[in-house]
Formats: structure tokens, sequence, C-alpha cells
């Protein structure tokens, strides 16, 4: 039986010992392949907070404001306990223009005590500018008021156009643009003396496109946004790769025709 | 590979283990008048000892083994067998009614017996030490069902073209040796399986039964790597869609039988060193084993080293070479009576694959079968079950692949940027098949279910500043459960006519998991309902006859189907190497299902043999790739999306003979063609091989074995436009040269020129037109303890 033993150990370690896959651990594909599952939503940022009335009241953002559509979070808070409120209202302005709001979408609050509500911040492109924000929030029976200044970015996610006049193209959803289908939301908006109104008479087309540098790219399925209502067109784009991606967008209203590219965001 | 005195009577391809009370060999005991008295054999044997000692010094004792070659099927006498004693240079021949006479002294032998039509067998026999006086060996028909080839790895197939090397050098060289069997090939390794111009989800190839789900979405790992010559017992192919038992297939089935452990020898090892010149590989291999009682271990390894291999009258080709592994361990158990369990773990790794034709190469590919084995074997075959074998498995693959040794600023395709690409498989699965006798009537039952979880992805690092990193989902976890109940049955139907048939029955449930994936697939196909599940039966009739007892004269008739794969249903922008394109998958596909006739005519006498068969398959929901209309726009890339055609149509035959030269010289010949046509496109199939034909002759001595063979292919035009973007494919004309030399302890040699005349070719199922390896130059070195 010892002999047995011997033989068989033998004949074991020899596969053992030589049937390993090497180590690639230390190589150039596993130092540059990222886990994708590291590539989390971006973490939530507060923009303003103050005290009144013994609550805390908080603005955040999840990204800085910039140009355009933006989704701000608030939350009201009674020490670190969360305080539900039954009403918000906002007022961002500039100069002597009222930035549409979209309050229609404020919905219950995320884990944190955050509701989310969207704001248009449309100003002249090419440079930032210092919006002022109201903010009122009616919680436990009683109404907390605070104003601030934020600045606004100019991005790429709000495009200026001009036909008859300026109109202002702004990039709604997705707001962090993630592989896969997904709604595809514009707002198309024109200025008044006192704000902004909406253009609800354009034919919107798209053209999704990744360069993927050295001459070569591709497109990916997409549906061409319609007028839904309040100068919000929605459409279908269904991103098929994560990386950077250019999108133009066709404006046709009677016979003018612009283009706007909202170039070089990243699909995660 | 000796001491297999008796095979299976079925067709499965594993032989019994040696059984002692079946082989009777005549002794000189016979001849002494040995009574039944112990003391009084001990004296008369100790006298003869003696007078041996004293007078007959220093001649052996001389033995006659006395035997009887059976049909293994038909139980009648196999007259013309040839029997060699390896090692030796004698031999003899049996009579008309399977009797042979051999004359040895003492020893050890192996005797190898070969006849047209049978598979070859070899015995060992001892005769000083055995008792009785008859020999009975059975040799099984290599004229068995539908179009099916037993190749067993290191026992040539007599009688059929089949008939492999004495000594192989890789899995591919016996599998290539099968008129209508082929190999798409994408690199100096790893080449994939082709039965009649069907490939991938249409063939089945498992190992041990067991499903092995390639880990590359580009299918650069087939099963069939895994499986080295040393573990290689034999191969079960099987043309057409006529064995169910291999899975949900169409176009046939591969099954590759491993080799087990073995209890007839308390210990044993074998090892080979060889050389390559086309690649300058460098590879050895060692396959050992220990028995004792009711243990037994099997273990080996090889490796394998190759460079950059050169085709015909050409340098060699960049990014071309490969370094292997692969190891396999066995543990065997014997209890009761009839019982054995076999543990078994299999390990294959192959790294610094280079695809030239490709825009990466494999930076490891390593994959891992575990099983558990219990065997039952009826110990006397006198009831109703026979065997029964049940077996659990999990296997895992995993396969790297990158072009950080390419210059991507350089290429056409994908410029400037780096593609590094992960995929795995995890399969759980369980098998058990019984085989039951029945009066005339033989039952076979087969239980098969798996579980496979399949990821597959690729970043892209770009090297232009303003791009940023590309990420592309190929397979977001995929998960497919699948089950399938097998009933196959023969028996004679009247004097000379029998019949076999098989039903199938499967059941399959999948979807894929990851959100990001699902929700790309759900946009392009509009639904948010990805899961499918599809169930569905399969059947086929043989029918045998034996026109006269040389001449015997087959129908087969199938309806079967076959399921999309993983990667056909629920695959994200794969790219195709064979056409350029990126596919995408389709939940919505159905089972591609094919209604089959073949008719074959054998004809075996102790001269020649002859083998034909002619086919016709009508194809329904055939899965093919067509343009992707979801993505308009697009421009430098090509997009398809895979999708069902109404119609297409398999039309071809293979003729194969052979002829005995006189006892030590052989010539075979074998011609194969298909003829593949898409019925809804109007244009031929795609991968569709030329016809090809192999002519060989063959000396083949106990000691020496020698062939010279001829490999050719017409030129192949009936090319895919549509649905592929073949080109067509010159014909070529190959002189292969081989042999092998048994020296005493143990030692072979073994040598060969491939390509002799250093052709420049490619065959028409490589990948990129990749070229064909030219002379090869190559000798190994083998010795047996």
């Amino acid at each position: 039986m010892l002999a047995f033993r011997t033989k068989a150990a033998a004949v074991l370690s020899l596969v053992l010992l030589t049937a390993c896959a090497p180590d690639i651990t230390e190589t150039d594909f596993y130092q540059r392949h990222p886990d994708p599952s590291e590539l989390e939503p971006p973490e939530v940022m507060t923009l303003a907070e103050t005290t009144a009335d013994g609550f805390t009241l908080t603005l955040a953002a999840r990204e800085n404001l910039h140009a355009g559509y933006n989704r701000v979070l608030v939350k009201v808070a009674d020490g670190d306990a969360v305080v539900p409120f039954s009403t918000v209202q906002l007022r961002a302005t500039l100069g002597d223009r009222t930035a549409p709001v979209d309050m229609a979408s404020v919905g219950e609050p995320d884990e944190d005590g955050f509701v989310e509500a969207g704001v248009y911040f449309l100003q002249p492109k090419g440079e930032s500018h210092r919006w002022a924000l109201e903010l009122a929030v009616a919680a436990d029976g009683r109404t907390v008021k605070t104003a601030f200044e934020v600045t606004v970015e100019d991005a790429l996610w709000m495009q200026e156009i001009d036909q008859d006049g300026p109109l202002y193209l702004s990039w709604v959803q997705p707001g962090r643009p993630v592989t896969g289908d997904d709604a595809y939301i514009l707002a198309l908006h024109r200025p008044t003396d006192t704000g902004f109104e909406a253009v609800t008479d354009a034919a919107l087309d798209l053209y999704p496109y990744m360069d993927m540098g050295g001459g070569d790219g591709h497109s990916t399925p997409f549906a061409a946004p319609t007028h839904r209502a309040n100068g919000i067109y929605e459409g279908r784009v269904n991103f098929i790769m994560a990386g950077g991606w250019d999108m133009t967008v066709f404006v046709q209203r009677g016979s003018d025709r612009a283009e706007v590219l909202f170039d070089d965001f990243i699909v995660y | 590979m000796s001491s297999r005195a008796e095979t299976e009577g079925r067709s499965r391809g594993i032989s019994h283990p040696y059984v002692l009370q079946d082989i009777k060999v005549g002794d000189p005991s016979a001849t002494l008048g040995m009574t039944t008295s112990g003391v009084q054999i001990f004296l008369k044997v100790s006298i003869i000892l003696a007078s041996y000692l004293l007078l007959a010094s220093p001649a052996f004792a001389q033995y006659t083994v006395n035997g009887r070659v059976l049909d293994a099927d038909a139980d009648v006498p196999v007259p013309l067998v040839n029997i060699l004693v390896m090692g030796t240079t004698e031999g003899t021949v049996t009579d008309d009614d399977g009797r042979f006479m051999l004359p040895l002294t003492d020893g050890t032998y192996t005797l190898r017996f070969s006849a047209l039509g049978f598979a070859t067998q070899t015995i060992d026999v001892t005769p000083e030490t055995s008792s009785g006086n008859t020999l009975t060996v059975r040799l099984k028909p290599t004229v068995t069902w539908h179009d099916e080839v037993l190749v067993q790895a290191h026992a040539p197939l007599t009688g059929d073209l089949a008939a492999p090397p004495n000594k192989l050098n890789a899995t591919e060289d016996l599998i290539d040796r099968i008129a209508g069997a082929d190999f798409l090939q994408r690199a100096n390794f790893a080449w994939e399986p082709v039965i009649r111009g069907l490939s991938a989800g249409q063939i089945g190839v498992v190992i041990d039964g067991i499903k092995v789900v390639g880990a590359c979405v580009d299918k650069m790992d087939p099963t069939s790597a895994y499986v080295e010559v040393e573990n290689l017992a034999a191969v079960e192919l099987t043309k057409g869609g006529f064995d169910l038992q291999h899975g949900s297939q169409i176009g046939g089935a591969v099954n590759l039988v491993t080799e087990k452990p073995r209890f007839d020898r308390p210990f044993w090892l074998n090892a080979e060193a060889g050389f390559e010149s086309v690649s300058a590989l460098r590879r050895v291999r060692a396959a050992g084993g220990a028995s004792h009682g009711r243990f037994s271990v099997r273990g080996s390894l090889s490796y394998k080293l190759s460079d950059d291999f050169a085709p015909g009258g050409t340098d060699a080709i960049a990014y071309s070479g490969y370094e292997k592994n692969n190891g396999k361990l066995d543990l065997a158990y014997r209890f009761g009576q009839g019982h054995q369990l076999t543990a078994s773990y299999l390990a294959d790794n192959a790294w610094g694959i280079g695809y030239p034709v490709l825009l990466m190469d494999a930076t490891l590919a390593a994959a891992k079968i575990y099983s558990l084995t219990h065997t039952f074997e009826a110990p006397r075959h006198d009831g109703h079950l026979h065997r029964w074998e049940t077996r659990i498995y999990r296997t895992t693959v995993d396969h790297w692949m990158d072009d950080y040794s390419r210059d991507v600023m350089e290429r056409e395709v994908m410029r400037g940027m780096y593609m590094p690409m992960y995929g795995f498989t995890r399969t759980s699965g369980a098998l058990s098949r019984a085989e039951l006798h029945l009066g005339v009537n033989r039952v076979t039952l087969t239980a098969d279910a798996y579980r496979t979880r399949t990821f597959g992805d690729m970043w892209m690092f770009s090297l232009f500043p303003n791009i940023p990193d590309m990420y592309l989902l190929n397979l977001g976890d995929t998960d497919v459960q699948h089950g399938a109940l097998v009933a196959d049955w023969s028996r004679p139907l009247a004097r000379g006519l029998s019949m076999r048939s098989s039903v199938r029955f499967d059941y399959s449930w999948r979807d894929v998991e990851r959100p990001e994936a699902r929700a790309i697939l759900q946009g392009r196909w509009n639904t948010d309902e990805l899961a499918q599940t599809y169930a569905f039966g399969n059947a086929s009739l043989s029918l045998d006859y034996a026109l006269r007892p040389a001449t015997r004269l087959r129908l087969s008739l199938a309806d079967v189907g076959r399921l999309p794969t993983h990667v056909e249903n629920y695959g994200h922008y794969v790219y195709n190497y064979v056409d350029g394109f990126f596919y995408t998958g389709n939940p919505n596909l159905k089972t591609e299902r094919s209604r089959q006739i073949e008719l074959g005519l054998e004809h075996t006498t102790a001269r020649y043999a002859l083998r034909a068969n002619v086919y016709v398959n009508a194809i329904r929901n055939y899965i093919m790739g067509l343009q992707d209309d979801g993505l308009a726009g697009s421009s430098t890339y090509q997009f398809r999306v895979y999708t069902n055609a109404d119609r297409a149509s398999l039309v071809g035959g293979e003729v194969s003979g052979v002829l005995n030269l006189g006892r030590r010289w052989q010539a075979a010949s074998g011609v194969a063609y298909v003829r593949g046509q898409n019925l809804d496109l109007d244009e031929p199939l795609p991968l569709m091989p030329p016809l090809t034909a192999r002519a060989s002759v063959r000396y083949d001595a106990p000691s020496a074995w020698g062939e010279l063979e001829a490999r050719m292919a017409m030129p192949q035009n009936r090319v895919a436009r549509i649905a592929g973007t073949e080109d067509g494919t010159d014909g070529y004309f190959v002189l292969n040269l081989r042999g092998s030399y048994d020296l005493p302890r143990g030692l072979t040699l073994k040598a060969g020129i491939e390509n002799v005349l250093d052709t420049f070719y490619h065959e028409h199922l490589s990948f990129g037109n990749l070229p064909s390896r030219g002379r090869n130059v190559y000798a190994a070195v083998a010795v047996s303890i």
C-alpha cells in the first residue's frame, strides 16, 4: 500500500505542479482593465445650507450647476432628523429674467431625505454667471425661506440657436447617460423680457455618434424627439457603448433648420 | 492502450476493463499431464523447472496461444484478422472459423488484432501464467449506426480512412482525418470542429458528455482544445443530426472520450518529447498511473511552446505562437459489485496565443473541468441493466485577450486603441445514462441537465487624447438553464434488418441579468421581457439492412432542432472575425430545425472496404446575421443582428475506401463534398468546405509504421456574399509523410514531414485567409514503462 501511495502521490504532485496557469494579474491587462462596477454615480455635494426657525435647509446637487437643465436636491432637517415638508418653491433669476423651474417632477424623498426639482439655468453661452436662488419650504406647519447666490458654469448641456432671435436648447434627460435604452428629453425655450417661454412648434431630429479616434466611429439606435408639452421634446436613445459620444440635434422651425452639437459627453 | 480484451457491444467507445476470466491462453501444462493435486503439481513443476534449468538452458519455454476472433455484435467468426505481436515481427492470421494459433515464449506480450471493418484492438497476454486454452477476442465492427465514426486515439481503425497515425501530435490530427470533418482555423492553435459544413451551435462538442461552454465571445476557445493527446482515448463523431445523446444539434456530435484510471497494471508511465520545425514547437507530455486493489489513480501533464509558424515558402507569420499546458488527474475507487466512483480534474491553460489575422491575441485561456462519476457495470451482464453512469460536473472557462503587443496606430480598423477583452463561463450539470438490454431490444436512457452563466466585455483605451475610454458589454451575465431527456432504442426487425430510433426532448430557459445589458437589448427589441423558453422534440430513425453478408445498406431519417447559443440570443456587438460585422443577439430567435435523410452503403471484404453516404438536409429557421436596421446612420462599422432565415439546405456525400495490398500494406482514400444553400437569400451558406479528398498508402508492421498521404481540396467559389463576406479559395495539394518505429525497452521514435512540398495554401475555413503551415519536419521520442 505504501508503494501505491507513493506512486499515487508522485502522479498527483506532478499534475498539480505543472498544470498551473500563469499569473497575469501583474500584466498590462489587469492594470488597465478597470472594474466597471467602480463607475458609481457621483456623490451628492452641498451647494448651500442655512438654518432658520430651528430647521436646517440644504440645497445640493450631484454635480456642479451648469447652463441648461439641472436637478437640484432639497432637504429639511431638524438636527439629524429629516423633516417631511409639504411644498417647495424655487425661484432662480439672472438679471431681470426668471428661469423656468420644473416642480412637477418633485417626488418622494430619497433615502437621505432629499427631494429633487429641476431648474433651467438659461444664460448666454461662453461664460459663467451668478444666479440668485430663492427657496421656500413648508414643513411642520412652518415655512422656511432662504436666498443665496450660486455660480452656474457654461456647459455643453445647453446650446444656443439663432432662429429669429436666440433659442436655448437644454438637454434634460438622461442626466447621467448610461448604456441602454432610455428616454431622451430636450427642452426648447425662447427668452422674453422677464423670463423664457416654451417653443412648441419645432421638429427635432438626432444623430448620436461615437468618435473612436483614427477616423472611426459609429452611431446608435435612436428615435427622434417629438413635442410632449411646454417645450419638452421626448425621443429615445439606446447608447450601446460606454464612452465619449456626440449628439447632433437638428431643429427645424418652418424653413429654418439649425444644427446643434452636444459634443464629447460621457456615457457610463 | 493494451489489455483491453473486450469492448462494449455498443458503440460508446469506452472499452470494458480487461476481464481475466474471458481470456483463455493455452499453456504447456496441458501437455504435461497436470493433475489436480497441488503437491503433484508442485513436484512436477519443480522437476520440469529443474530439467529446464539443467538440460534446456538457455532455451525458453514454448507456449501456444490458441484463440478465436468473433464479431462483437453478430457473435460470428471473423476470418483474415491480422494478429501481430507488438514489438516483434511475429504474427498470424485467423482462419475461416476465426481461429488462430500463435507460438510464444515466456513473457508478457501485446497482441494487436486488426481487420477491415473492425476497430483494432490490443490485448496483453502472459502465456505462462494464464490458464485454459482459448483466447476469445471480440472485435467491434466499425460499421455502425448513422454515419458514426469511433476513432480510438492510439489504435488505428483498420477499414476506415480515419485510421490515425500510430502516434498523434494533436487531437485535431485525429478528427481531421474523418471524411466530412473539417476545422475552422483561426490561428496556429485551437481549431474548431466543423461537420459537413456546420459548426458552433449547430454541432455538439462535449468531453465525456460534459458540456463546456467557451468564454470567448469570438469563439477563440473551442472545447476540442482542452483534450490533449495523452488524455484522449477516443473520438466519437456522428455526422448529421442522428445522435441525440450529446446535445441538441443538427449537424453532428463530437464526444471526446478521455482516458481513465486503469486497474490492470500496478504502475505505468508514458512520456514523450517532440519538436516541430514549422514553428519551433517544443513539447513534452507524460501520463502515468498506479493501482492497488480497489484504488487507481491516473495523471497526465503536457507542455507546449510554439514560436510563430511559417506558411509554405514564406517567412514566419508574426503573432502566431503560443504556450500551453494541460493536466488531468483521475482517482477511481471500485466498490460493491460493479460499482466505481471516479473523481476527475482537468486543467488547460494557454497563454500568449497569437491570432495573426485578428486585431488581438489571447493573454490567457484557462479552463477547468471537475467531475465525479458513478459507474455501474452489471458484473455478468445477465440482467436488464447493463451499465448505468451518472456524472456531476462543474466547468469554468476564463478567457482574456488584448492587443498590447500590437502596433495599434498602424492598423486600419480600431486604430489607435487598445482593446482588452475578458469573458468567463461557469457551467454546472449532471448527466445520467442507463443502458438496458431487454431481450433483443437495446435501450439507452439519458437525462442531461446543466446551467451556464456567462459574461463578456471589452474596454477600448484610445491613444488619441480627446477620446475617452470606451466600454462594451458583450454578454451581460446570461443565464441558461437546460434539461433534456433522451431515449435510444435499437432492435433487429427481421433477418438482416435492424433499426435504431432516438427521441429527445429539450427544455431550455435563458435570460440576461445585468441591468446595462438588459437595457440595451430591451431598447433594441422594444420589449421588457428578454427571458426566452424553448421546448422542443427531436427524433431520428435508422434502418440497417444486410443485403449480403458483406454489404449493408442504411437509411437514416431525422427531424431535429438546435437551440440558439447564448451569444445568438443575448450577445451585444460581438465582433465576428469571419465577416467583420458586429453582431447583436436576438432573444426572439426560433430553434433551428433540420429534416434529414441519409443513404449509406458499406461493403466490406477481407480485401477491401468501401463506405459511401449521401444526404440531404432541409433546414428551417436557419440562424444567420443580417444588416441591423436599428443602427441607421452607422458608417465606419458594420452591424448585424441574428435572425432566422426560413429555409436553407445541405446536400452532400462522402466516399471512403480501404484496400489491402498485402499483409503489411494498405491503401486508403476518401472524398467529401457538401453544398449548402440559403434558399431565402438564394446564395450559398457561409463557411462551406470545398470538395476535399485524401489518399494514402500505409505500411504497418509490428514495430514500424509509415504513411504517405496526399490531401487536396478543390477551389471553393460558392461563397456567401449577403449573409457573409466570404471570398473564393483556390484549391491545393499537399503531401505528408509520417512514420514511427518501436525500439526495445519501450522506446518509440516518431518522425514525419507534413506539407513535404512546402506548398503555400489556405483552407477555405481559415479566418482571414490565414495560410496553413508550410513544410513541417517533426520528430519525437516516446518511452513507456
